[in-house]
């Protein structure tokens, strides 16, 4: 009886599964596995047989300087970009607990709001606002007599253009998540602790973090993994300058791709590349923050 | 490999379906009437880029015209492709094997179709008439070994002076523009001193265009591009350390802005008063026409101020677009016909798209060109003395090169490096160290195909 119940459930298991593991196949695994076959070759379109290249291709991306130093940005900003949205977030995660449940709620709806729009459309947003000429800052700062600034063409400010929207655009979503892990916290905790004579900061670092890690596991593979990839604000806010400072590899690869740089097959390689990056800095956020079960389970 | 094409044109498939949306004729245009649909004909599909207005009616207008011709067995069908996308439609549609007989690629890609086995050759689709009609850099722009591989449609400089003639004068203090760097210097000074906040004396190219739009300046300054003819060595010496610095010079001392517009659209701020001078394309005179009719009394053109202010040298390349021939065409012969009939034959229909141009472009075509002389002079649209300028510009103008754009990127950093006021001997020597490396990870030593 138990092993026929449990055959149904396994039944049922896998074909709940099969729709995700259809897409999963075509849209992933498929053009995955066709993409590291392609990129071994000088592939060309119309050619009956493809010349292979071995790993050409790779050796050919690895040495552009401009791939290099996309990947290097891309780095940087994600960890800037992963470690304040986390702080950020966790902060104001214990705000919104705070707060009495109606105000919480409208809160939680208004910081949401942008995670609902796309990079592009945020963008846009923020090109109102720092526009050289005509742009929405720049003109509050010509009216107090002080020199507009380059968002868009100055070392200094042009990643920061990147950053910024970026963490606005994720900032509702990842609070809500750091909310949710907040309010799962048993409060018998912070009761017993209090009981034994803890302090805030002893209630934050023994009790809140510690149960708070796979949250900010999830967290930091998600920021790691989107921003790693980002391209549609760096395109939109800089599209790469000044001197290729705000240059991310997707990005590259789309201005590579559009003036003819660079082949269809080391495209591919470079993109493979990419994931090996996504893949071996996950592996170190999962290896350093060891995510657990939490200590109720 | 068959197998895993297979599969590429199903994943193809799948992506195709999602730019398809994108297949729409230009908004501007009226479609009045069908066209002329003659029973029985061959069907060639053309994709025509999607530019400005003007450019696309007379293409629709061409279009319609050839379809008229009732008894030559060939009927066009034109879509128009949006130039950011093109690049990943015609990559879906060749998987697909459905790719349009007819399109169009800049002189700068023709080179990689031809490696990639892409375009057909037209040598002898087209008459040798054709041929001998082309101007000697037009020619060289679409041969290769002794072979056709496309016929050019424009040739167009990159890099003009385009300049205010009121502002200058009344913040400059003079009606003459400047022909020399320290000319440049002395009135961007005086226009600084006059000029409103906000209004700037000059603006040069930026971000991706810093890359191809200072060609002309970099030949002009410099004697050749950044590499060697034989492209076998890096030309990073004292001319480029000369334009660096007056990169350096002009952002130092805030005679251009910071940060501005997309460069094809730059003209817009010198006709807002945004800027006095500018350095912009020979494109821009139609969006003057079009868009500024007021001002163009007002605006001068002329060769952009270079170091020495010879101007009988190259101070622009010549850019353009050129029709070609898919390789897996199965109509060819047709898609020439209408190729030669389009650009390659009659005066006329040529003649009917540098009208509709304002003249802004060169013919690479030597009857074209002649005709364009003749009709210039009968017509009070453009003022001759840009129609002048732009001939003079783009008849010394050098074709622009084709070497890979890692070069071009390595110079354009050089160039913004000076412009944030980086060390500009470190940076010279890091474009030199760049543009050697590029050179021997990509081969290309010996290896230019002009050369």
């Amino acid at each position: 009886m138990l092993k026929k119940r449990l055959n149904e459930e396994s039944l049922t298991a896998y074909l709940m599964l099969l729709p995700s593991f259809i897409m999963l196949t075509i849209f992933v695994v498929i053009p995955l596995i066709l993409a590291f076959h392609r990129s071994f070759f000088d592939y060309r379109v119309y050619d009956e047989v493809q010349k292979f290249v071995g790993f050409d291709n790779f050796i050919y991306v690895l040495k552009n300087e401009v791939f290099v130093k996309s990947v290097i940005n891309v780095t940087i900003f994600t960890l800037i970009i992963t470690v304040a949205t986390i702080v950020i977030s966790f902060l104001f995660a214990h705000v919104i607990k705070q707060l009495n449940k109606r105000l919480g709620s409208t809160v939680r709806i208004i910081i949401y709001l942008p995670f609902l729009l796309s990079g592009v459309v945020v963008s846009v947003i923020f090109t109102l606002l720092t526009t050289f000429n005509g742009g929405l800052i720049n003109e509050l700062l010509k009216i107090i007599n002080l020199n507009p600034i380059p968002f868009d063409n100055s070392a200094f400010w042009a990643p920061i253009s990147i950053i910024v929207p970026t963490i606005w655009i994720g900032f509702g979503y990842n609070t809500l998540v750091m909310y949710a892990g907040l309010i799962n916290i048993p409060k018998e905790y912070y009761e017993a602790a209090s009981i034994d004579g803890a302090n805030a900061l002893d209630k934050l670092f023994r009790i809140t973090i510690p149960n708070m890690k796979n949250y900010f596991v999830l967290l930091t593979v998600g920021l790691v993994t989107i921003n790693l990839q980002m391209f549609d604000i760096p395109m939109m806010m800089t599209n790469g300058a000044p001197a290729n400072k705000t240059m991310t590899p997707v990005l590259y690869l789309i201005h590579s791709r559009s003036n003819g740089n660079i082949s269809d097959s080391q495209i591919l390689a470079a993109a493979l590349l990419v994931m090996v990056v996504i893949v071996t800095i996950n592996s170190l956020v999962f290896k350093t923050l060891k995510s657990s079960k939490s200590m109720d389970a | 490999m068959k197998r895993s094409k297979f599969l590429f044109q199903f994943i193809s498939v799948l992506a195709f379906t999602f730019v398809l949306f994108s297949c729409k004729p230009p908004e501007d245009i009226v479609i009045d009437e069908p066209d002329f649909v003659e029973e029985g004909a061959t069907k060639i599909k053309v994709w025509t880029m999607d530019f400005e207005e003007w450019n696309n009616q007379i293409a629709v207008k061409q279009r319609k015209d050839f379809n008229s011709i009732d008894d030559d067995g060939i009927q066009v069908e034109q879509e128009f492709i949006d130039p950011d996308i093109f690049e990943d439609r015609i990559r879906v549609v060749r998987e697909l094997n459905e790719a349009p007989d007819v399109y169009m690629v800049s002189y700068g890609n023709l080179y990689k179709e031809i490696k990639n086995g892409t375009v057909a050759e037209l040598t002898n689709l087209l008459p040798q008439s054709a041929w001998d009609d082309l101007q000697e850099n037009a020619k060289n722009g679409v041969m290769y070994d002794g072979k056709y591989y496309g016929y050019p449609q424009l040739m167009e400089p990159s890099s003009l002076l385009f300049y205010r003639k009121d502002l200058l004068e009344e913040y400059g203090e003079t009606t003459t523009p400047p022909a020399t760097w320290d000319e440049l210097y002395t009135v961007a000074a005086k226009i600084k001193e006059n000029a409103p906040k906000g209004t700037y004396p000059f603006d040069v190219p930026k971000g991706i265009a810093l890359g191809w739009a200072t060609w002309g300046l970099q030949y002009n300054t410099t004697g050749g591009f950044a590499i060697t003819e034989d492209w076998a060595t890096s030309r990073i010496d004292e001319g480029y350390e000369d334009l660096a610095m007056y990169w350096k010079e002009l952002y130092s001392n805030s005679y251009v802005p910071i940060s501005s517009g997309d460069y094809t659209e730059i003209i817009d701020d010198l006709c807002q008063n945004k800027l006095v001078m500018t350095t912009a394309g020979s494109w821009s005179i139609a969006g003057i026409i079009n868009t500024y009719p007021d001002l163009v009394d007002k605006i001068g053109i002329a060769p952009i101020p270079t170091k020495d202010g010879d101007h009988s040298k190259p101070t622009a390349t010549n850019g353009g677009w050129v029709y070609v021939i898919d390789a897996n065409s199965s109509n060819k012969e047709e898609a020439a016909a209408y190729v030669e009939w389009l650009l390659a034959g009659s005066v006329d229909q040529p003649l009917e798209y540098f009208e509709g141009a304002r003249f802004s472009k060169a013919s690479p075509r030597i009857s074209v060109q002649n005709a364009i002389d003749e009709m210039k002079a009968d017509q009070d649209t453009v003022p001759i003395e840009w129609i002048n300028t732009i001939s003079d510009v783009a008849s010394k103008a050098p074709l622009e090169p084709i070497y890979p754009w890692d070069i071009s990127i390595a110079v354009s950093s050089l160039l913004e490096n000076a412009a944030l006021g980086e060390d500009v001997s470190e940076e010279l020597s890091s474009a030199d160290n760049k543009i050697k490396d590029i050179i021997t990870n990509q081969n290309l030593a010996n290896n230019n195909p002009r050369g």
